[in-house]
């Protein structure tokens, strides 16, 4: 479960502020996060994944606050839990597919065996690709490869900012389905940052965070 | 962390290879110039090892040691034959004669004693008795294909002047073995030989072949030779220098003290008159030093500037190892890592391309300097 406690967060010299009194979300809960613009959605989830930590508050995920972990400990806890999609399906041009989506294991110097890094990339329907560089595949093959970077450690929480924000809506659903399903299959928690209203129904809960912040940004 | 810089690397292959061959190249210079000026000094200080003292008209010293030592030509302050002859009676002295050359080769006119003095000794043959013969240095052997009995003709000093010495012919009847020094690539003969191509001696039944001046030539036969006879003093005729070689430093620095008090010639120890042009050498070494230190430098501020910028460019890359969960110092480590992969290739590949190139360096330089 993830618990969310009168948390407030402001990035210095704006006037953007994130304050949420009480947020939880079951464990393997589907939450389809919306809210305008600019309202905190970004930074709502990096607060969830441990990445910046809240002025006020703390958020708990499985019992364990953020707050008294060292930035070295969340910094593993995110590595090892937490499975982040984002928004620009960013990659390392550098690096084939492959490399990439193993990314993470590297930084935690886990072996993955190489059945499953086919068996998941064949869920993403990249297993062909696997030795391409991200510029030489489609905008929906390098975030479904993008998606397979989170998933290869077999997280217990899926974060995804707006995954699907530069994909057309075949791409869009594709993505949205593979996270959903990933979730399904693993018992996981999945929020996000959605736009697309016809997604919303793969989801069991809509939240609208403009509805829970109490800090105006207007 | 390595494998990922590797692959970064070969990524940008062009900016890698730029880099590594900026960094090769920096080193490759520093290293052959500095392998080249130690060369130099060594070869410079290689004929003046030892007790060898050079004797010479009072003038530019490094033309007295360079005509003596390295049979450079050009040393036209003769010192009278009468000022060296005294010496040779208290230690070994080759008197030398250096103004004219065979084939591009200095012909050098001077004592057997010389061979003695620079513990040469013969491949071939014997050393020179007699007028018009010579001994040969290994490369000069080589080169012309010249062996024993063979003849070498010396070179015209000014083929349109009536007035100008004529050239003479030479039988080769000693080579001498290699010693990796000037003497390799000379050609010896006796004084009197010397002087006859200077015109100062010649046979009244002298016989000259070709059909015009440029072909004429003075060749040494069994009848010319009876013949032939010197004019004026033998004491006044020129030297261009002597070599002597006391038998300790005690008898070195008498000798050098009581001739040069006399003041007629001037001895001079040769590593001491190099040490002011090896000083010199020394000197050109540290400016070349400072300018590859300011080169350095420079390479140092463009690589500082295309680091900080890497740094400002690949700030999404650094922020994607940062969300997904890497370290705040990971990205750095991981430039560090590529710069030390390029920085050792460079350096690596600059030592491995010096050790290629100093031989050939070398050579090159030898060809420069010795002929």
């Amino acid at each position: 479960m993830i618990q969310l406690k009168s948390i407030s967060f402001s990035y210095p010299k704006t006037d953007f502020s994130l304050k949420v009194n009480e947020f939880k979300i079951d464990a393997s809960q589907k939450i389809g996060l919306i809210g305008e613009s600019g309202c905190g959605k970004s930074t709502l989830l990096k607060v969830l994944s441990g990445e910046i930590l809240p002025h006020e508050g703390d958020v708990h995920i499985d019992g364990q606050s953020m707050k008294t972990l060292s930035e070295q400990k969340r910094r593993q806890f995110r590595l090892k839990n937490i499975g982040l999609v984002l928004q620009d399906s960013a990659m390392l041009e550098y690096l084939n597919l492959r490399d990439n989506i193993l990314t993470p294991t590297t930084l935690l110097r886990l072996k993955v065996s190489e059945e499953d890094l086919l068996k998941l990339a064949e869920t993403c329907g990249i297993a062909k690709l696997l030795n391409k560089k991200p510029s030489s595949v489609s905008a929906g093959e390098r975030q479904r490869a993008a998606v397979c970077r989170a998933l290869i450690t077999a997280p217990k929480i899926v974060l995804a900012d707006e995954p699907t924000s530069s994909l057309d809506a075949k791409n869009g659903r594709i993505v949205t389905d593979l996270l959903t399903e990933y979730c399904q299959s693993h018992d996981a928690t999945l929020i996000m940052i959605t736009h697309d209203q016809n997604q919303h129904s793969k989801f069991d809960k809509i939240v609208d965070l403009e509805k829970i912040n109490e800090a105006k940004n207007d | 962390m390595i494998s990922l810089a590797l692959k970064k690397i070969l990524h940008n292959k062009f900016i890698s290879a730029a880099v590594v061959s900026s960094f090769a190249l920096g080193f490759i210079i520093f290293i052959l110039l500095n392998t080249t000026l130690d060369k130099y000094a060594q070869e410079l200080t290689k004929r003046t090892e030892g007790n060898i003292l050079v004797v010479g008209k009072s003038g530019a010293l490094i033309d007295l040691i360079m005509d003596s030592l390295y049979f450079k030509q050009g040393n036209h302050n003769f010192v009278k034959n009468e000022y060296i002859l005294p010496l040779q009676d208290e230690v070994p002295t080759a008197r030398m004669f250096n103004l004219y050359s065979c084939r591009n080769f200095p012909l050098i006119g001077t004592d057997i004693d010389y061979f003695d003095i620079r513990k040469l000794t013969f491949r071939d043959g014997i050393s020179f008795t007699k007028l018009g013969e010579c001994v040969i240095g290994s490369k000069v052997a080589e080169k012309l294909d010249l062996k024993v009995g063979d003849q070498l003709v010396t070179d015209p000093t000014n083929i349109f002047d009536p007035g100008g010495s004529t050239p003479i012919q030479l039988t080769v009847v000693g080579v001498v073995n290699h010693t990796d020094s000037p003497d390799d690539s000379a050609v010896f003969c006796s004084l009197k030989t010397a002087w006859t191509a200077h015109g100062l001696g010649h046979s009244h039944s002298e016989k000259t072949e070709g059909p015009d001046l440029s072909q004429k030539m003075l060749t040494f036969t069994d009848e010319n030779l009876k013949t032939f006879h010197f004019h004026g003093d033998e004491k006044d005729y020129p030297l261009t220098s002597a070599l002597i070689l006391p038998e300790d430093n005690k008898a070195k620095n008498i000798l050098t003290a009581e001739a040069n008090a006399k003041g007629e010639v001037h001895v001079i120890e040769p590593k001491a008159g190099l040490a002011g042009f090896l000083t010199m050498i020394f000197q050109i070494n540290t400016l070349f030093s400072f300018i590859m230190l300011m080169v350095i430098l420079v390479f140092l501020l463009g690589f500082i500037l295309i680091f900080y910028l890497q740094f400002k460019m690949r700030r999404k890359e650094k922020e994607l190892f940062t969300r997904i969960g890497a370290s705040k110092d990971f990205f750095s480590r991981l430039v560090y890592a590529e710069w030390i992969i390029l920085g050792g290739l460079g350096v690596g590949i600059g030592y491995i391309v010096s050790l290629l190139l100093n031989p050939i360096l070398l050579q090159i330089f030898d060809k420069i300097t010795k002929g």
